[in-house]
């Protein structure tokens, strides 16, 4: 049996692990976006629209949109520094996850005032983990704390950004996860936020 | 330093679920026999989605079709690239290029697979199957789950018994490529399907909070 694994992990300015775990937390606009591209249709078999943007819009942007022209769900470029409307996002709000979540609980601001981070520009790296195609793939981020106190992060997530031709792109919530150990920043540092995906045994 | 939490890393709960099911009817649509499983994605799925989350192209060939030759990723869709589409609900009838597909060798799964070990080609020859076209459902949410539903029927107009020991689904690429996106085994002695019945095929794909 193999089955598809997510890891959130965390370090901090001294490049320790101060947080790794299993991200579980995939919500029903992710089920939406990938019956779409299974189906080869707009989400949810092209019916209705039903995911929300982080605005709680419905919106009805995929991947699909004709025989031969598909999208990912990133537009046009990887988020940039300062980008804190999509790409990974942080936050200090520690309610369960629900399938219908659209935004993080408190999502911190990008910014260097109170309680706010600066977002760096998002990376990705590529790991092999077997001597065939076995891969493990990491999106990466950085936040920067310069607000002049410190910031505790409790909670992870994902933006996406669907699009298609003159529909789109739309900010889609698409995996949010609580942390749990929740994770201190004092003010100067930095943390770097990992999320991977592998196929495991 | 805050400690790792070595009590979240110890959950092996997998980020997306995949479940199987297949059920024999006999010609007079009466059930003979019915199996289940989960959970057997493969490497092609984990790097078409991590093509959908990251808007560069791959640099090196790094998604494996089922004929074992290796190709580009790409965000979209130009010709000839391998694209992060995944259609493999609507397989046509008598394809076996896309959709649910059924096989004979139930050798263990493992993550590099990138094909069924035996395909059953479609047909009404000896050890043939006819795969009528598959089918999908929207997303049906009943808290803490979102599913959807990929489904197909195939027919064994053979003339003889058919074992089937594995099942898969296959998602073709704009480009004509075929990858395998999971693959399951039915333990042994496998599901019979003998000459005149069906068999009926359903993965289940969730997410859970």
């Amino acid at each position: 049996m193999t089955k598809l694994i997510g890891i959130i992990k965390i370090t901090n300015s001294r490049g320790e692990v101060v947080c790794e775990q299993r991200m579980h937390s995939f919500v029903q606009n992710f089920a939406y976006l990938l019956n779409g591209l299974c189906n080869k249709s707009l989400p949810n078999n092209g019916v209705g629209t039903p995911i929300k943007d982080t605005s709680n819009v419905s919106c009805s942007a995929g991947a699909y949109i004709s025989s031969s022209t598909w999208y990912n769900w990133y537009n046009s470029a990887p988020t940039a520094a300062g980008i804190d409307a999509y790409g990974m996002v942080i936050g200090t709000g520690f309610t369960p996850v629900a399938l219908t979540d659209y935004i993080l609980a408190v999502q911190i601001a990008n910014g260097t005032a109170g309680g706010q981070m600066q977002y760096m520009a998002m990376s990705y790296q590529i790991g092999k983990i077997s001597s065939g195609a076995n891969r493990a793939y990491k999106l990466i981020r950085c936040f920067i704390n310069s607000s002049g106190g410190a910031i505790t992060v409790k909670e992870v997530g994902f933006i996406a950004r669907p699009y298609n031709t003159g529909v789109g792109p739309y900010n889609v919530l698409i995996c949010r996860d609580v942390l749990g150990a929740p994770v201190a920043v004092n003010n100067g540092e930095l943390i770097t936020v990992e999320m991977s995906f592998q196929i495991t045994a | 330093m805050i400690p790792v939490n070595e009590e979240t890393k110890k959950t092996h709960k997998p980020c997306l679920q995949v479940a199987w099911n297949v059920q024999v009817y006999d010609r007079d649509n009466k059930l003979v026999e019915e199996k289940s499983g989960q959970n057997s994605l493969l490497v092609a799925f984990a790097t078409k989605l991590a093509g959908l989350l990251y808007d560069t192209a791959s640099t090196y060939k790094d998604i494996t079709n089922t004929s074992q030759a290796a190709f580009y990723t790409y965000p979209d869709g130009s010709s000839g690239n391998v694209v992060t589409g995944m259609p493999c609900s609507g397989g046509g009838f008598g394809l076996t290029t896309t959709g649910i597909v059924l096989g004979t060798n139930n050798t263990a799964v493992t993550a590099d697979d990138y094909k069924l070990n035996t395909i059953i080609a479609n047909g009404t020859g000896g050890s043939q199957l006819l795969y009528l076209a598959g089918g999908g459902t929207g997303v049906v949410t009943a808290a803490p789950v979102s599913s959807f539903v990929i489904d197909r029927v195939i027919l064994n107009h053979s003339g003889g018994t058919i074992t089937i020991k594995e099942l898969g689904i296959y998602s073709i690429a704009p480009a004509g490529i075929t990858f395998c996106l999971c693959r399951d085994i039915i333990a042994d002695p496998g599901a019979d399907i003998d000459d005149g019945e069906y068999m009926y095929v359903k993965y289940t794909i969730s997410v859970t909070t």
